[in-house]
């Protein structure tokens, strides 16, 4: 071979090179983009969950409160929510984090980053997630301007703070805990489940909820194959969400959040076992398809902090149990004088703690990347528990302050007429509720 | 605002008003009035509602 020969050769294989890199950049992008596409698919469902689960009087009321969670989550995410993320895996002290300032070059139209908006909007889907996980369990009595306030301090502060501690690579719950968490039953369900409860026990039951003596009287759903129609598309949407939890890595091997490689197959194998115990579990336990459909979530929770790594038989073990569970602890709750419109708490707060608890249990002793220790029973019971308490002494702190302010609980005589005649301009059901007009 | 670029060769942030402060800083102080205004024009709404239904 001459000179020239190597020379044009060398060039030839450079630009190849440069192909194949930019054609595994872009398939990031499309691999993104579509997980995001599908994550829309929660809020469809979260929509339609909420609107069923309402009664006729407030059904476009939950409408725009769960639509309007999603509208402000991505603003704020952009202007604070991404820099927290970047800011905080020491706790509460920021290390330098400028390339998450909304004001980078990074965050924008860049020709030389193919990777930070796909990402953003991924992450921001996650932070509207948890948003729409509140949303449900407030419906039919809490102002709009209060929630919207709520939705935004756990959508673009609390659950990013959190994730910041246990996702992030230099994240204190992973250095320190070892905290394994790949699909976020701890940072995105336990945070949001408990930042509901929290947010409940200020603003105290729908008019009607409960007898005089405190027994819990049934605020029947104006639509339930509705709601179950929403949380089936909830679960579609998840494929999205536990995609955009595994990292894309050109010419190389998939892997999970903290560096450790996976495959799309494991998240495969074991959220269709998880959300099949689910469903399984709160059969078994209940019959009723309202919490069949909510085990399916509390199963793929159940599965979703060891996705990774757990034999598919165990992870539909771990659902039947979440399936079981879940209905449990919702009862609990109501007869606690506590009432959660829609099982968050039970579903998202204790599914998503017992996930955790799930790695610890069948996964200890994988390695970290790293430094890290290694996952252990109490490093994952330890997460658990920093997840609740933050989620709950957010959401209960700042609820209080708002209802000091008034601007909590719709009083209960505007209860009683229904939230959309209040406050809707259009009606939801207009010939059934008004066939003279 | 306008465009931060006079080529494609070599261009990297091309949003508008990318590598310009002012630009910039206007376009996140309007981001923030205008996600704070609707909160303050709801509780106002929701005040005038109740009383309305009272």
């Amino acid at each position: 071979m001459t000179a020239e020969e190597a020379t044009a050769l060398t060039a030839k294989l450079d630009a190849l090179q440069k192909a194949h890199d930019m054609a595994g950049t872009i398939n990031m992008e499309i691999f993104y983009w579509w997980c995001i596409a599908l994550m829309v698919a929660i809020h469809a469902g979260f929509l339609a969950y909420e609107m069923g689960a309402s009664r006729t009087k407030n059904v476009l009321a939950s409408g725009v409160k769960n639509i309007l969670a999603f509208a402000f989550i991505i603003p704020t995410m952009f202007l604070f929510g991404w820099w927290i993320y970047g800011a905080m895996p020491n706790g509460f002290i920021p290390i330098a984090a400028t390339d998450f300032l909304p004001w980078d070059d990074n965050m924008g139209p860049n020709l030389s980053d193919n990777a930070t908006g796909i990402f953003w909007a991924a992450f921001t889907l996650f932070s509207a997630t948890t948003a729409s996980i509140f949303s449900g369990a407030v419906l039919e009595r809490i102002r709009m301007s209060g929630f919207i306030m709520l939705a935004v301090l756990l959508g673009s502060v609390v659950w990013i703070w959190a994730a910041s501690w246990g996702w992030h690579p230099d994240g204190w719950m992973l250095k320190q805990l070892g905290y394994h968490d790949v699909g976020a039953a701890g940072v995105v369900h336990t945070i949001a489940g408990f930042f509901a409860l929290g947010v409940l026990i200020n603003l105290g039951p729908r008019v009607g909820k409960y007898a005089a003596d405190g027994t819990p009287l049934p605020l029947l759903p104006h639509n339930m194959p509705l709601t179950l129609v929403g949380l089936m598309l909830i679960i579609v949407g998840f494929f999205g969400f536990l995609g955009g939890c595994i990292i894309y890595n050109n010419g190389g091997q998939w892997t999970n959040i903290y560096g450790q490689q996976t495959t799309l197959s494991a998240f495969a194998f074991n959220t269709l076992m998880g959300f099949s115990g689910g469903i399984i579990g709160a059969y078994w336990k209940t019959r009723d398809p309202f919490w069949m459909m909510s085990g399916a979530l509390a199963g793929i929770f159940a599965a979703a902090a060891a996705l990774d790594v757990l034999y598919p038989p165990v992870a539909f073990i771990v659902g039947i149990i979440g399936g079981i569970i879940v209905p449990m602890a919702g009862n609990w709750l109501e007869r606690r004088g506590v009432d959660d419109a829609v099982g968050a708490w039970a579903v998202h707060g204790v599914g998503g703690f017992w996930g955790v608890l799930v790695a610890g249990i069948f996964a200890s002793g994988y390695p970290n990347m790293g430094d890290a220790p290694a996952i252990s029973f109490l490093g994952q019971l330890t997460g658990a528990v920093v997840c609740a308490a933050f989620g709950f002494s957010t959401g209960f702190a700042a609820s209080y302050l708002l209802k000091l302010a008034g601007l909590l609980r719709v009083p209960d005589n505007v209860q009683m007429v229904g939230l959309d005649k209040v406050k809707v301009p259009s009606k939801s059901y207009p010939e059934f509720l008004s066939p003279a007009e | 605002m306008g465009s931060p670029i006079d080529t494609w060769e070599g261009a990297t942030a091309v949003f508008t008003g990318a590598h310009s402060g002012f630009s910039i800083a206007v376009s996140l102080l309007v981001m923030v009035v205008l996600c704070v205004a609707p909160i303050v024009y709801s509780a106002s709404h929701e005040k005038e509602q109740y009383n309305k239904h009272s």
